[in-house]
């Protein structure tokens, strides 16, 4: 039973020794001759506009979190569309519940201003 | 796997009380959205109420002599085409769910004082309470590695939101967020576990998992990964329990939610995980008995030391009552321990108890303010017994039958579980258990000794909710009269127990 995972154990042996390796060529072989230029952030070529603890809306968050809902959904919708011919009426009225669980939910987060900006 | 393609409603009757639940959760979360914000929270919760009774009359309104199942899976696997079930109902899972619903109900009670005055009354915390009732329902019912996973992620989501109910308050979300990221951890462990289950037997249903290790081929071939399999999975469940060395979350998430969500939470979700515990210890994992067993006393002893001990010093009374929950769950894995089945019903009848007592001292700490603040630390309840004799006695009544005094229920059920162990032959874990039962005492009477003894000048708020008041006595008449009559009290558990029984022979 073990044995059958012997390839992973040797995989995880080498990819770790590979990337210490890495990792420790540049300290050894590599050239350093920091300046400030070299040492100042930047992103894309220009100065850092910002710092990264910048705080931003919470709103932003609750969007993202709606967003993922209904994306999650759409991935359940595929496969049960794909699988529509084998499971029959069951499987119709098995899916038409879990929709209406997610528009109910819907519901109460349009009437709760949710998906309001302002 | 694949689901039954035509719809038979057969085979869903039996879990009735759990759709009903769900309905009136939708249709509550969408009226309560449209109903005008003056009379939502009298509105949801009146019909909060109606729903939780409808569930109630449903569950004791059929109660099965045989074991009925629903939401059947036709497995592939199996040559027979036998139909596999997820959900389980019996007289146990009947006993619990009474439990449950009624502890929710009286629960909610607790609540309107409370969050009136602290003006956060939202008519979620009723549905919120109505899906953890609903995810517990289910957890308890399951007979599935799955299903059970389904009703845990249900009640404890519910119960970290409520956690964070108070949301503005610092100390809330605090714990709200410890509990879920370590909540999260321990659902993480459990469903490992699962994982590994499945995949050294490939079974995920308990009467196919019994099966499997009755007949010996996967602890033999896999014994090391099954007993670690078993180790994650139990390990996820004691963290649900609050079981040492994984209570940790206990006293924070106890001190940091509202206290009317921490009297809900001390009692419904340990019904719930103490419960299907208990069925999975004895059904799926029964011939693992050597294995858990250890685990089990382990972590008996380990919840007795570290909750008496950690209680001594506790300032905060809702703390106190954190770590006297983890001591009561060592208590109770002590009849667990024996790994018999004949001790179930000790265990149970333990719970029942301890879940009176405790929704009776959270109606006491409900009903005392200083200055119209809540009471929070231990010294302010000095000079209790002059200026409210009442409830300082109903206090000292649950206090004393906490620490185990004779004449209460609190000493009857220690009692048997104690005398449970040792016939089973624990008797070295016993004497540990009550070198520590005296331990616990100790912080119990701590309270006593500064209600009655120390003196105090403050002037409590005088008027008790007549709500609060009910609970109060209710459970302190419930203490003292099972204290009285102990039969009673284990009547019902020896018939739930049977019924584990039943199962376990009709399938072995």
């Amino acid at each position: 039973m073990l044995e059958e995972y012997f390839p992973v154990l040797i995989f995880l042996i080498i990819g770790t020794g590979i990337s210490l390796l890495f990792t420790a060529i540049p300290f050894i072989v590599a050239e350093r001759k920091p300046d400030s230029e070299k040492l100042s952030p930047y992103e894309c070529g220009f100065e850092a506009f910002d710092t990264a603890r910048k705080r931003f809306d919470v709103r932003f968050y609750l969007v993202a979190i709606l967003f993922i809902i209904f994306d999650l959904e759409v991935a359940f919708l595929f496969p049960w569309a794909m699988a529509f011919g084998d499971i029959g009426l069951f499987g119709f009225w098995s899916m038409m519940v879990f929709l209406l669980v997610l528009t109910v939910g819907f519901i109460y987060e349009w009437k709760k201003g949710a998906l309001e900006w302002e | 796997m694949t689901m039954m393609n035509e719809f038979n409603w057969h085979f869903y009757s039996a879990g009735i009380a759990e759709i009903f639940v769900m309905v009136v959760c939708l249709v509550l979360l969408v009226a309560g959205a449209f109903s005008h914000k003056s009379v939502e929270g009298k509105f949801v919760r009146n019909l909060t109420m109606l729903g939780l009774l409808g569930a109630l009359v449903m569950v004791v309104g059929h109660i099965p002599e045989v074991r009925e199942f629903a939401f059947p899976v036709v497995e592939h696997a199996m040559p027979s085409g036998a139909m596999v079930s997820l959900f389980v109902n019996d007289k146990f899972t009947v006993f619990l769910k009474v439990f449950i619903i009624l502890s929710a109900m009286l629960s909610l009670y607790l609540v309107d004082d409370y969050m009136t005055r602290k003006k956060t009354r939202k008519y979620e915390y009723d549905i919120l309470i109505l899906l953890s009732v609903l995810g517990a329902m289910i957890m308890v019912s399951a007979a599935d590695l799955l299903m059970l996973y389904i009703g845990l992620e249900l009640m404890s989501f519910s119960l970290y939101i409520l956690t964070a109910f108070h949301r503005k308050e610092a100390k809330s979300s605090e714990a709200g967020l410890k509990y879920f990221i370590l909540g999260s951890i321990a659902s993480g462990l459990l469903l490992f576990g699962m994982s590994y289950i499945y995949g050294l037997t490939g079974e995920t249903s308990f009467d196919g998992l019994q099966q499997a290790f009755a007949s010996g081929i996967a602890i033999q071939d896999a014994a090391m990964m099954l007993t670690f399999a078993m180790v994650l999975f139990i390990t996820g469940m004691a963290f649900k329990i609050s079981a040492a060395p994984f209570h940790m979350w206990t006293p924070d998430v106890y001190e940091g939610a509202p206290t009317p969500v921490t009297a809900y939470m001390a009692i419904v979700p340990k019904i719930a995980a103490m419960g299907i515990f208990v069925r999975v210890l004895f059904e799926p994992l029964m011939y693992m008995a050597d294995q858990w067993q250890q685990i089990v006393i382990a972590l008996s002893i380990l919840s007795m030391a570290v909750g008496s001990l950690m209680a001594i010093v506790q300032n905060n009374i809702k703390r106190l009552l954190a770590y006297s929950s983890i001591a009561n769950i060592g208590f109770m894995l002590v009849p667990v321990a024996t790994a018999s089945i004949h001790a179930v019903d000790e265990a149970m009848s333990y719970l029942l108890v301890y879940c009176m007592m405790t929704l009776g001292v959270f109606a006491v700490i409900l009903s005392l303010r200083l200055r119209e603040k809540y009471v929070e630390r231990i010294e302010d309840l000095s000079g209790l017994s002059k200026t409210n004799p009442s409830v300082a006695a109903a206090l000292a009544i649950l206090m004393f039958s906490l620490a185990g005094v004779p004449p209460l229920a609190g000493f009857m059920v220690k009692y048997q579980a104690f005398k449970v162990g040792v016939e089973m032959g624990l008797t070295w874990l016993v004497i540990v258990a009550v070198l520590l039962s005296v331990v616990s005492a100790y912080y119990c009477l701590r309270v006593v000794k500064v209600m009655y003894f120390d003196k105090g000048s403050e002037v409590y708020s005088p008027e008790v909710p007549s709500q609060i008041r009910f609970i109060m006595w209710a459970m302190v008449a419930l203490v003292v009269g099972f204290g009285i009559l102990p039969d009673t009290l284990f009547q019902i558990p020896a018939i739930i127990q049977q019924s584990l029984m039943d199962a376990t022979t009709f399938n072995g």
